[in-house]
């Protein structure tokens, strides 16, 4: 400020340098606030965007859950209607006012056809309960319902399927288990159905916070591009029903191709705090 | 202007923020009327010009104190909370040294050296955090831009006034800059008191109160 105190001759040149200096802040001024102005509305654009495709996202998440939820009791309808019902319809014909007439012969060959249809449609009970709770996932866990899972595939001798885990000492919650077997079987469903593969190998395991499964196999399959893609559009249940499981367990799923082209793999990302 | 249209606006749920922009503009007010009561009816410039002082040291502390409520990083708002301290010494010796108690602009200098970068780091704030409502619908943006222009605007004006208030041409062309930019600032100060008034109101509108005595609610009751 040592010029501040300079001749006041030249005080006509401090008024134009002043009047340049005041003109070029203002401008300077004016430019911040229209810069904040408007990079700040791209931002909220952007925000806004990306909030309502996430919308559309999750509502087509929910209405596959829910149309899921839908196909799912219509199937447990047919089931008990149209083969737990008719047997025991047969079952109570086999047991009519009649029998009393019968000879005694006859009686006990009626109870016991009637007893074999009873246990037939205690058998399809317990198909239609195990489809919705499979009872080695209940009592075992999830190591066990997968080798369960993958022994039954690999006895129809079209696939090679084989199931490792190298760190499960410690299970997941019970729904939990649920939702990754879940996933494990629209995917295998997947692979058998479209991918034409030779074998499915599936690998497990686990560092300090998350859990890990992989599955490998050599059919056609899908990358993490198309998978994103497939579950935008509003057809077909499988994959939506997969990541809104993922959702829920707040996990991550990607699916990759081998780097040799040979294989596909599929990794499941869970989250630890989803244990017992 | 801004606190008659504070007083008139501004009657409840008032922020923490808010409020000390309002003593601001409570203290714009008694000072424009000591300017006229010292400079025009009673001719006492020396008192007048103290009372500048003083009205300087309050608008610089309650200004920084309302960035500093608004600023989000800790380091910064507790810097801004205690910048009036070394503005008031600086002041004093401005005070103490400048010759026959003459008033010399240089706490104005500082002042519109400080506030512009306080309010750009503001800016900076607001477009990295405030990402859901346009930045123009918070008060504390116009505030931010009334300040910025008479900072600016007059920065050079504080800084050469020594030499322009010489000349009579001069001295006109000063009053002729202050008083536009001094207008354009109360004019957005008063932008800012519109908008906080609407703010507060979306506020209230938006929390519905919910009184339905749960505890003793019977529908059925015959």
């Amino acid at each position: 400020m040592i010029f501040l105190q300079a001749n006041s001759n030249n005080s006509s040149d401090f008024t134009y340098i002043m009047l340049f200096g005041t003109l070029a802040m203002v401008s300077l001024t004016l430019g911040i606030v229209f810069f904040v102005i408007l990079h700040q509305r791209k931002v909220i654009k952007f925000n806004n965007h990306l909030k309502k495709l996430e919308d559309e996202k999750q509502q087509i998440l929910l209405n596959a859950s829910i149309k899921f939820q839908e196909e799912e009791r219509n199937r447990i309808a047919a089931d008990l209607h149209d083969d737990v019902g008719p047997l025991l319809a047969t079952a109570r014909l086999y047991l009519n006012e009649n029998m009393i007439n019968q000879e005694p012969a006859a009686q006990l060959q009626s109870i016991f056809s009637a007893k074999q249809i009873i246990d037939d449609a205690i058998q399809l009970i317990r198909n239609i309960s195990h489809s919705m709770m499979p009872p080695t996932l209940k009592n075992f866990g999830l190591e066990s319902a997968m080798s369960d899972l993958f022994q039954k595939i690999n006895g129809s001798g079209t696939l090679n399927a084989s199931v490792r885990f190298h760190d499960y000492r410690t299970r997941l919650k019970l729904e939990h288990e649920l939702l990754i077997f879940r996933i494990m079987q629209e995917l295998v469903n997947n692979i058998i159905k479209h991918s034409n593969a030779g074998f499915i190998h599936v690998t497990q395991n686990a560092n300090a916070t998350h859990s890990y499964l992989r599955l490998h196999h050599d059919g056609h399959g899908i990358v993490q591009t198309e998978f994103d893609r497939l579950n935008h559009v509003s057809t077909g249940l499988g994959l939506k029903n997969i990541a809104s499981r993922i959702k829920v367990l707040n996990g991550r799923i990607f699916f990759e191709i081998d780097p040799s082209h040979t294989y596909y793999k599929v990794t499941l990302e869970i989250p630890k705090d989803a244990a017992y | 202007m801004p606190f008659i249209f504070g007083l008139f606006f501004l009657k409840k749920g008032v922020t923490k923020d808010l409020r000390a922009f309002f003593a601001y503009t409570l203290i714009l007010f008694i000072s424009v009327l000591a300017v006229i009561t010292f400079r025009y009816f009673l001719k006492n410039y020396n008192t007048y010009l103290i009372f500048y002082r003083f009205f300087i040291f309050g608008e610089f502390t309650l200004i920084s104190l309302f960035f500093s409520i608004n600023i989000m990083n800790e380091k910064i708002k507790r810097v801004l909370k205690y910048l009036f301290i070394p503005f008031l010494f600086f002041s004093l010796y401005d005070y103490i040294t400048s010759y026959n108690s003459k008033f010399t602009y240089y706490p104005l200098v500082l002042e519109c050296l400080i506030f512009p970068l306080i309010i750009i780091y503001f800016f900076y704030e607001k477009i990295k955090y405030s990402t859901k409502f346009p930045i123009y619908l918070s008060p504390g943006f116009w505030i931010a831009v009334g300040f910025l222009i008479f900072s600016t605007g007059n920065f050079f004006l504080f800084l050469f006034s020594n030499l322009l208030l010489q000349d009579l041409d001069n001295k006109k062309l000063y009053n002729i800059i202050y008083g536009f930019f001094t207008i354009l600032k109360n004019l957005l100060l008063i932008t800012a008191v519109v908008v906080a008034k609407n703010s507060i109101k979306n506020e209230e509108e938006s929390n519905i109160n919910v009184n339905l005595e749960l505890e003793t609610f019977t529908p059925f009751k015959n």
